[in-house]
């Protein structure tokens, strides 16, 4: 089994949305073992902190109070779920020279605990050029 | 010093990052606060004054900056989230040499956050 798992469908604002939370739940209990991961993409900063009230409640605490401190500018916000029910987040800066970024990292426990946040920042041809601890 | 105290000291500056891991662990990123406290737009442009009249290092803001942002003692005011967010996205990046910031951008952030609106790159 593939262990990535999303679809993007058009919402009624124009935004993109994931596949319902509750499908990819059935996918993970009938394939335990064999997910590594499930994500969730959003296009947005305010899909994504709403999409994070679908996570279990110190998931969705920390995963919102991570996207919050991103700005609007920012883009491709993930949830990942992995093997062992810990998460990851991301979300995505776009750099000042075009065709760089930088990506912002927050590992959490399956408790919620913040095991570790980071950031990754990318030249245009896709080569890390740093990655900064917090 | 009570929790609260303390926190609001570190938003206005009046005491160092050493003084918050004293009293919440070495780990901030793992610490919790009865009452996170809560950053407006006003304390973010009085750190960015403190910090272009000299009065604090580089190094402080950026603390003040990582501190506020990624762990759970702070929160963003509501109302001025996307405001204060947007700012602060480019105050972390002031230790990154490919990436200046002129005087003209502290001025449009500091106008930004005086008129809660959200600071363009």
């Amino acid at each position: 089994m593939n262990g990535r798992a999303s679809g993007q469908v058009n919402g009624t604002l124009g935004t993109q949305t994931t596949i319902e939370q509750s499908e990819l739940k059935n996918i993970v209990k009938s394939n335990e073992r064999a997910v590594q991961a499930i994500q969730s993409t959003y296009s947005s900063k305010q899909s994504a902190v709403a999409g994070a009230s679908s996570y279990p409640p110190p998931i969705a605490k920390s995963a919102k109070s991570f996207f919050k401190g991103g700005s609007n500018a920012y883009r491709n916000f993930t949830v990942s779920r992995q093997s062992d029910d810990s998460y990851h987040f991301t979300m995505e800066k776009p750099g000042n020279v075009p065709g760089s970024k930088a990506i912002y990292h927050k590992l959490v426990s399956a408790g919620g605990e913040t095991l570790r946040v980071y950031k990754d920042t990318f030249d245009p041809q896709g080569n890390l050029v740093h990655r900064k601890e917090k | 010093m009570t929790q609260d105290d303390l926190l609001k000291s570190f938003l206005h500056m009046n005491v160092q990052l050493e003084a918050l891991k004293t009293a919440f662990g070495r780990n901030l990123l793992q610490a919790e606060a009865d009452h996170p406290a809560t950053v407006t737009a006003h304390d973010v442009a009085a750190a960015i004054e403190k910090y272009l009249s000299g009065d604090i290092s580089k190094e402080m803001l950026l603390d003040w900056v990582n501190t506020l942002w990624f762990t759970d003692l702070y929160a963003y005011d509501d109302a001025e989230s996307d405001c204060i967010a947007s700012v602060m996205s480019v105050l972390e990046t002031l230790d990154e040499e490919d990436v200046p910031i002129s005087p003209d951008d502290w001025q449009k952030m500091l106008l930004c956050l005086a008129t809660n609106t959200e600071y363009m790159e």
